[in-house]
């Protein structure tokens, strides 16, 4: 007897859904329909997921791993976007031993709007890899990626990011930034960016950062009388906040910053 | 209240500071001017406990306490307050929340209940209005993004929230202009009183015309070669530092 075990979620063209959608790790498959706007929320999502968001669609997807500190976590996430759409996702993690997740688009319809934030705060000896692929195949998008890690104690993370650029796809407009700060001497970050253009009219840069906290930031807050440690997660936490001040969706965004205020307080 | 005693310092082996000695009574204004490199902006740094300058000889006592051993946090509780040359920014840090947290700090020290927001909020207004700034500063990053005049202003609104006993300004004037320059006097005026003492760090002359030191230091290669009162300025402005070099 054959078991149901893919779950695909269809939006209808045109619909449009106020609250955010919970997704579980049973979703394979989610379809947004032309000019449909909705949006995700994934907890510990584990496995791998097809987006497609249609024409003129709007889809905010945020994506909340906070596992035991055994688990494994994999997630593989791939998007398509079609023309005049536009995509927002944003991938929050903290615990658990090892994540990995590869977040892919297709770009495949003119005019989309796509942009890919993330956020991960490890400790002890956890390890997170991250590997995007932007891949452009038609012109005149604009993509996003904007990536941050806070690591601490021995733990490690790793960004892959490929920003591909099909010779077809001229105009395109794409900028990728992965910022790491390290807390400790025996944490480590590691950020490959990489952009491999075939067309050649196109704007495309990035930019990474490893780096710690910064001596004159801190000793700024220090001549206002904070103590040390009060400094150090007054910057840590506005390090982090950059990300979660993007997040579109008031209610999820105060929930990932009482989670992110918990988090800190570890470090 | 501030008591420099023949004060040497060194930033990466180089010699900056070569045997300062000064004292700052309550309700007194200083001057400190000199030429580039003459270590003015040093004296403020080791003063406020600046980890990249090691002092190697003399000692600085504030309020009878010397303070060199002390973290620039613990300085700043006692009552020291640095206004900066170059404010720092710091992204993703609210300038309101900022301002609470650095309040708050000196209160607690104080012995005083913490302030929540709102109470805050009802405290600064008053303050914002003195440095002529809008309430949509507070909602900003802390210096991201201002131009030069208003990181200044809002130096001199810590200054203000923070209530210090004694306040450096280093070249608060320096990237202001003549408004700019105008609304940082009149809140520094307003600032002083009897129990409180203020040292300009500054290049010009222009900026004692509207704060009016008691004293007015000259240092040259790390040590003060002259001190007098306000017509010392005004001979500096008129005949530069060469004759006193």
């Amino acid at each position: 007897m054959a078991t149901l075990s893919k779950t695909i979620l269809t939006f209808e063209p045109g619909v449009m859904i106020n609250t955010p959608i919970q997704v579980t790790s049973e979703t394979t498959q989610i379809q947004v329909g032309k000019g449909a706007h909705v949006d995700f929320e994934l907890l510990n999502y584990q496995g791998s997921l097809l987006v497609e968001v249609g024409d003129n669609a709007r889809c905010t997807l945020l994506s909340n791993t906070h596992c035991g500190p055994q688990t494994h976590h994999a997630e593989t996430i791939r998007i398509i976007t079609h023309t005049h759409s536009h995509f927002q996702g944003f991938w929050f993690s903290e615990g658990g031993a090892e994540t990995q997740r590869t977040l892919t688009v297709d770009v495949q319809g003119e005019h989309a709007l796509i942009k890919l934030n993330g956020l991960a705060i490890l400790n002890t000896t956890q390890t997170h890899t991250t590997h995007t692929f932007m891949n452009h195949h038609v012109p005149n998008c604009e993509t996003h990626q904007f990536f941050k890690h806070i690591v601490a104690n021995e733990a490690q993370c790793e960004f892959n990011g490929l920003v591909y650029v099909n010779e077809i796809a001229q105009k395109t407009d794409s900028y990728q930034a992965n910022h790491n700060l390290v807390l400790s001497d025996n944490a480590r970050a590691i950020s490959r960016p990489q952009l491999k253009i075939f067309a050649d009219d196109v704007k495309c840069s990035h930019g990474a950062t490893v780096g710690q906290l910064d001596e004159e930031q801190l000793f700024y807050l220090k001549t206002r009388g904070l103590p040390l440690a009060q400094a150090r997660s007054i910057l840590i936490s506005g390090f982090a906040e950059e990300i979660i001040d993007r997040i579109p969706l008031e209610g999820l965004r105060k929930n990932i910053f009482l989670q992110l205020k918990k988090q800190l307080e570890t470090l | 209240m501030l008591e420099i005693k023949n004060l040497h310092a060194k930033i990466n082996d180089t010699p900056i500071l070569k045997g300062i000695s000064l004292t700052i009574k309550p309700g007194e204004v200083h001057a400190i001017m000199g030429p580039n490199g003459s270590g003015k902006s040093t004296l403020s740094k080791v003063i406020s406990g600046h980890p990249a300058y090691d002092v190697t000889s003399g000692e600085v006592l504030f309020e009878g306490q010397n303070i060199l051993e002390l973290d620039p946090d613990v300085r700043a509780r006692l009552g020291l307050f640095l206004a900066f040359q170059y404010p720092v920014e710091i992204p993703g840090v609210h300038n309101a929340g900022f301002l609470r947290m650095a309040y708050n700090a000196r209160r607690k020290e104080n012995g005083q209940e913490e302030v929540d927001p709102m109470e805050f909020d009802e405290l600064i207004r008053s303050k914002l209005n003195l440095v002529e700034m809008e309430p949509d500063f507070l909602e900003r990053a802390v210096n991201q993004g201002f131009s030069g005049g208003e990181k200044k202003r809002n130096e001199i609104l810590q200054m203000l929230v923070l209530e210090p006993k004694l306040a450096f300004l280093d070249e608060t004037d320096s990237g202001l202009d003549i408004d700019a320059l105008r609304i940082v006097s009149k809140a520094v005026n307003a600032y002083k009183k009897p129990e409180v003492g203020i040292v300009l760090v500054t290049h010009y002359q222009r900026l004692l015309n509207y704060i009016v030191p008691d004293v007015v230091h000259v240092m040259a290669n790390g040590v003060i070669i002259k001190s007098g009162d306000k017509s010392l300025a005004l001979a500096l402005e008129e005949k530069g530092y060469e004759w006193l070099l």
